[in-house]
């Protein structure tokens, strides 16, 4: 690693490079700061152009770093850029390893395959959101609020990723947290949108205790090759210290160690949080009580990911601990099957996509624990297309209705909004894995490489298929029940197609979830187009295994056949009418119940953490705060009471009474300093 | 001679001390004055036993000082004494606790 | 000269004792007078004449008649009995005990004398053989209008002072308040 950074120094410019990583953070900021400090003074069209223009901005920067990156030879595809220095604690004045033992928290940004991938998501797929805001938000008073928000937010994901050094990864983890809070309650007047903001962020908060007690235990353990403690927060050092090319003096170098498996185990609590994963899921689908671009930014495409990013990015540390990296698996398939069947029954069009998101984000969970990194990212990539591209033509959708988010007050929308029906139709074939839109590439990639990798077994390739099909299934349904049909209220029957600002992002996000599932198609068993992992292979390596191509065909067949099993069957139930929608209501009720009320889990947590810690606070309240602190605020003032009473008697207005008092005193004065001197 | 040194200066302890307890325990107001010119006389035998055996001259000054300062002091607690008993209270200087609470 | 200094000091403190003890006012001024006599002799025991002979006239004489007079005047009849388990007597009575009896030790071998017997800052150019040869009244008036000069002025105030409010409070009216 160290040799692959000072090889790339020298061949990538790194002044030309950290004008275009200032150009790329500086510019949302600078939004962010114009917009915000402005106080709504200024005029909406300049915020208009100023909001998605520094995001594009930022874009265009990116695009410029990834032909830079493009341009060198696969080897040396990373560099490190230092801002400036910070917090430099180095003991001892010669350089090497004594200079290192030292701390420093340089504000450093990591230029590689995986960093520009999320810079690309961020600013493309954030900028085309942008755009769509403007229309989307043209009514709002809150109009330059939201963007100075949104623009915050691309700060601070780009932050998150580019980040060189733990403390400023962890301070932009925590930056979008607060942001995607605010955005989440940005209608502050609706109660339900405050909850739901306090909520999401209490749970991130949860998410970075782990995020940063891993990171103490890798500050606290890593060593270097002499054995000395290094005592660095840098990444690519952590990395080159960390692994099977490591030394072994380290708890970090030990395979599957109980610290790493620990520090994996702690960083994956941060990840789950964030990416909205068992058990703490439960803030995503409340977030959607936010505006529906900021679903579709922050909810959809890149903050939930950034968990997904974590993992990837501390691979080292997962490939030397299995049990923590089998976890990750374990947890993101069976979030992804749970979502998907809460999915089934819910009747709200955002928590659909919303409990879609999570399931596809369990999927990627999934891979990146099962080690096929690259098909994470992968399925990231497409994902973040087409689920942005869900969201924002749903928000079209709900804007046309005026709100309305129930899909059983939608219905025959095909015939009104056509462009925004065929989009909308494109998203739901990408994420149902219909074969040649972008999902099926990137999803029968992960799950055939979860099927040769890492802790999965044959039954986890199961759990993904079912996924699959239910995945099929209740994003058909929406189709269905939302665009065709009869309208079901008049609101649905007279609406009219969207304003060309918000048909235009949607329109090439549709695009996009068309064609960049092209860009890597490696599941045949053979691998005609392998760009993206390629792409990432410096960062995160090529898969150490591949199940024989015979196996991975018949996969492919199978999950393709039972994708398109799902839309079938949404015909059939919601089309046809062959089937009853209400049989499984009927006959298998408990299941029916346990999706639509999302497995309990608010209710478990209810019970078991939020009402025991109100009872708690009850009784603290009553027990500490009115029968001790307050008695005891009263004894005290009682106290003084009496003894003022009691000493107001000495105050006798006598002469005498003053004078004995007084020479008694003076007595025994002399006698003290008599007893010490004599 | 030398030996008499802590002689004096006890015996002005002891005239102190007995005017001090005049000033507590008595109630007569003519008492406590006499008591106090007591302690002065106590204050200006120590000045004068300490000017004696160290050759100096302050502490003679200092009770000639001590003496014009008592006599003024006598004058105008009498004065006082005298306006107290021609207001018609009694000769008690409990009676005079205008400074209770 | 011990001797004379045993008879004039067991005179004083007899003549104290009387002060505080004695029951009716007058016998109280007269034992006040006895100690401030016997206190006369003590200051010339201690080489200070004109202090002595100031005590006298001042005290003695102009002070003591002013108080008798008052006494005179006012006629206070016999306070009423001490009573001597009364506690501020008790307390009193032992502060002044251990007052005294901590005095006694401290001048014994106390803060002013070093162990070899000399003072703290070494004695003085004003021994009584130099005063007397230079003249008692005359070493003391150089002494208070030169070096003591500021405390004699504002002594001199305070006696104008006292003067006029002694004026000021005895001049007819009904009430004090």
């Amino acid at each position: 690693m160290t040799s692959v950074r000072c090889a790339s120094e020298k061949a990538m410019n790194p002044t030309f490079t950290m004008v275009l990583c200032a150009v790329a953070l500086g510019l949302p900021t600078a939004g962010f700061l114009v917009s915000a400090l402005s106080a709504g003074k200024l005029p909406r069209r300049v915020v208009s152009f100023l909001g998605p223009g520094v995001v594009l901005g930022a874009f265009v920067a990116t695009l410029i770093l990834l032909a830079e990156l493009l341009a060198q030879p696969p080897a040396s595809r990373g560099i490190t850029v230092a801002f400036w220095h910070w917090l430099n604690l180095s003991v001892g004045s010669g350089g090497g390893a004594v200079a290192r033992s030292g701390f420093n928290a340089d504000f450093s940004v990591r230029i590689d395959s995986l960093s520009v991938l999320m810079m690309l998501v961020i600013t493309g797929i954030g900028g085309l959101i942008h755009v769509y805001s403007v229309g989307y938000m043209a009514e709002d008073p809150g109009y330059n609020r939201f963007f100075a928000y949104m623009n915050l937010f691309i700060t601070s994901m780009l932050l998150l990723v580019m980040s060189e050094n733990l403390i400023f990864l962890i301070i932009g983890w925590s930056m979008v947290a607060f942001v995607s809070y605010a955005l989440i309650a940005f209608w502050y007047q609706r109660p339900a949108a405050v909850t739901a903001g306090r909520k999401a962020f209490i749970t991130q908060v949860i998410g970075d205790v782990g995020l940063v007690l891993g990171a103490f235990l890798i500050f606290l353990n890593l060593r270097g090759s002499g054995g000395q403690l290094l005592h660095s927060v840098d990444l690519q050092t952590i990395f080159a210290n960390v692994g099977p090319g490591a030394h072994n003096q380290n708890g970090l170098g030990s395979m599957g160690g109980g610290l790493v498996t620990t520090i994996g185990l702690l960083l994956f609590l941060g990840a789950a949080a964030k990416s909205a994963q068992w058990p703490l899921h439960t803030w995503l689908p409340d977030a959607m009580e936010g505006p529906t671009p900021v679903s579709a930014l922050i909810h959809a495409a890149t903050m939930v990911t950034a968990g997904v990013y974590l993992v990837a990015r501390f691979h080292p540390i997962y490939q030397q601990a299995p049990v923590a990296a089998g976890v990750v698996a374990a947890v993101g398939i069976g979030t992804a099957l749970m979502a998907a069947i809460i999915g089934c029954t819910q009747f709200d069009i955002k928590r659909v996509i919303a409990y879609s998101t999570m399931s596809q984000i369990g999927l990627m969970i999934f891979a990146v624990g099962a080690g096929a990194y690259s098909a994470g990212m992968f399925q990231f990539f497409t994902h973040a297309c087409f689920k942005a591209l869900l969201f924002l033509a749903a928000g079209n959708v709900i804007h046309a209705l005026g709100d309305e988010q129930d899909i059983r007050s939608m219905g025959g929308l095909s015939t009104r909004m056509k462009l925004t029906f065929g989009a909308f139709l494109v998203g739901s074939l990408a994420l149902a894995g219909i074969p040649f839109f972008a999902g099926w590439f990137s999803k029968e990639e992960l799950l055939s490489s979860g099927l040769a990798l890492g802790p999965a077994v044959p039954w986890l390739w199961v759990l993904g298929v079912a996924v699959n099909v239910l995945t099929s299934f209740y994003i058909f349904r929406v189709v269905w029940m939302a665009f065709r049909g009869q309208p079901a209220t008049s609101r649905a029957s007279t609406a009219h197609e969207a304003r060309p600002v918000m048909l235009i992002p949607v329109l090439l996000l549709a695009v996009l979830a068309t064609v960049v599932g092209f860009l890597n198609i490696d599941f045949f068993g053979f691998h005609p187009i392998t760009v993206f992992s390629e792409f990432l292979q410096p960062v995160v390596g090529t898969p150490s295994a591949h199940a024989s191509a015979g196996i991975q065909a018949l996969a492919l067949v199978i999950g393709t056949l039972l994708s398109l099993g799902g839309l079938t069957l949404v015909w059939m139930v919601y089309g046809r009418r062959l089937i009853a929608a209400d049989l499984i209501s009927r006959h298998l009720p408990w299941l029916y119940q346990l999706s639509l009320q999302k497995f309990y889990w608010d209710e478990i947590y209810d019970v078991t953490l939020v009402r025991p810690t109100v009872a708690l606070a009850a009784t603290v309240t009553q027990v500490l705060e009115a029968d001790l602190f307050d008695e005891l605020v009263k004894g005290v003032k009682q106290g003084v009471l009496t003894l003022a009473d009691d000493l107001r008697t000495m105050q006798t207005g006598f002469f005498r009474d003053y004078a004995l008092i007084f020479f008694v005193c003076a007595v025994i004065g002399l006698v003290v300093l008599g007893l010490r001197l004599a | 001679m030398n030996g008499l040194f802590p002689g004096f200066l006890t015996l002005s302890a002891a005239m102190f001390a007995l005017g001090a307890l005049g000033v507590m325990v008595r109630r007569n107001p003519l008492v406590v004055f006499m008591s106090i010119e007591l302690m002065l006389n106590a204050g200006n035998l120590a000045l004068v036993t300490y000017a004696r055996y160290t050759h100096t001259m302050a502490g003679q000054v200092f009770a000639l000082i001590v003496i014009a300062v008592a006599a003024s002091e006598v004058v105008v607690g009498l004065a006082l004494i005298t306006g107290v008993y021609r207001s018609g209270r009694r000769l008690d200087i409990d009676d005079l606790s205008e400074m209770r609470e | 000269m011990t001797v004379i200094f045993g008879i004039a000091a067991v005179l004083a403190f007899v003549g104290a004792v009387g002060v505080v003890i004695s029951r009716r006012t007058l016998y109280s001024a007269l034992s006040l007078v006895g100690n401030m006599i016997a206190l006369a002799v003590l200051f010339l025991l201690l080489d200070a004449q004109f202090l002595a002979a100031v005590q006298i006239i001042v005290y003695a004489g102009a002070v003591m008649v002013l108080f008798v007079f008052i006494i005179a005047l006012l006629a206070p009849g016999a306070e009423e009995r001490l009573r001597p388990v009364e506690l501020r007597v008790l307390v009193g009575g032992i502060a002044a005990v251990a007052f005294t009896v901590m005095v006694g030790r401290l001048a014994l071998n106390g803060i002013t004398v070093t162990a070899s017997g000399q003072f703290h800052g070494g004695i003085g150019p004003f021994s009584p053989q130099a005063v007397n040869a230079h003249g008692q009244v005359q070493t003391l008036g150089e002494q208070l209008f030169t070096t003591f000069l500021l405390p004699f002025e504002v002594t001199s105030l305070l006696l104008l002072v006292a003067a006029v409010g002694a004026v000021y409070l005895s001049r007819h009216r009904r009430t004090l308040r």
